[in-house]
């Protein structure tokens, strides 16, 4: 069968165009050349300019009696952080009273490091979880049904993170950097529990701050010229 | 200029970037060589200078659509980022 395919194409007097159409596809007019190429993004904020970064136990807006929400929290970004950046990570306990406390630069001046042009990695964190009535769209039937497909209201469990953060500079404690982000997501599992939804919420917050902090590439187009 | 291309295909954009501005030191108004330049430039993530190129190579050649489509490109993932890029107090 192979062969047979071969042996045509061969007798075809206008194989030889293939070659020469495939290189016209590739430029345009011979000047112009599309050329894939894997380009950093932009980064928000270079991490790596310092020497090390400092993970500080975060402001919990509401405890919860479920789980340690902030031991989780600096748990989890120091050791994704540590796994990630070029730079040494280490955890610092402190007790963060209120919001006010990030303006308060002689706070984190005050902050021992092990070296001295460190970054703080800290903020506020707050979860919630509440169940909701939702408007689904409800699966289409295999059979034959004298009722038309429609929505329904459903119950579905949803929970929030809001998550502040804080990059601080440990020589003149000013914020440098700081971001907003509110994670939602719904399950339908009415046992989900609120632990292993926090893990997927604070897994789309990483995901973006990898995202800002270390400048991941993405496959993009470009026309070089060749004339 | 062909080398430069040659090379930048084969992902040597340090040898591409070094043909490209012999063809500049040459034909400073080359907008073919602007444009290579600030794509090399995008790769190595140097946003400033891949802009500046970009400019001067629209400057020369205003309706290239190549050039314009790169820039467009460009200036989308450029753009959207820029006003979160906070300087070092």
């Amino acid at each position: 069968m192979r062969l047979e395919k071969m042996r045509s194409l061969k007798n075809n007097k206008w194989v030889w165009l293939l070659p020469v159409l495939i290189m016209y596809s590739c430029s345009s007019g011979g000047q112009y050349w599309r050329v894939r190429v894997e380009m950093p993004r932009p980064v928000s904020f270079e991490l790596e300019r310092f020497q090390e970064m400092v993970v500080t136990d975060f402001l919990v807006l509401k405890e919860r009696s479920d789980f340690d929400l902030n031991k989780e929290t600096t748990e989890y970004f120091a050791f994704e952080f540590g796994k990630n950046i070029q730079i040494p990570v280490s955890r610092t306990k402190i007790a963060p009273e209120s919001v006010e406390i990030f303006e308060q630069e002689d706070f984190w001046t005050d902050i021992p490091t092990a070296n001295e042009d460190a970054i703080i990695f800290t903020g506020t964190i707050d979860y919630k979880s509440e169940v909701r009535k939702a408007l689904v769209d409800r699966e289409k039937r295999q059979f034959e049904d004298p009722f038309p497909d429609s929505t329904a209201l459903e119950e579905r469990k949803f929970f929030t993170l809001f998550f502040s953060l804080y990059l601080i500079d440990s020589k003149t404690g000013k914020t440098l950097y700081q971001k907003d982000f509110k994670e939602t997501r719904n399950y339908q599992n009415p046992n989900q529990t609120a632990y292993f939804a926090y893990f997927d919420l604070i897994q789309s917050v990483k995901d973006k701050l990898f995202q800002a902090f270390l400048g991941e590439e993405l496959l993009q187009e470009r026309y070089l010229i060749a004339k | 200029m062909r080398f430069g291309v040659e090379a930048a295909k084969l992902d040597l954009w340090d040898e591409a970037i070094f043909r490209w501005k012999k063809v500049l030191q040459n034909d400073p108004d080359s907008a073919s060589a602007h444009n290579n330049l600030a794509v090399a430039y995008e790769k190595k993530s140097l946003w400033e200078e891949a802009k500046n190129e970009y400019e001067l190579a629209l400057k020369i050649r205003p309706d290239d659509k190549h050039i314009n489509a790169n820039y467009q490109q460009f200036t989308k993932r450029y753009e959207a980022r820029k006003d979160e890029i906070p300087k070092k107090q």
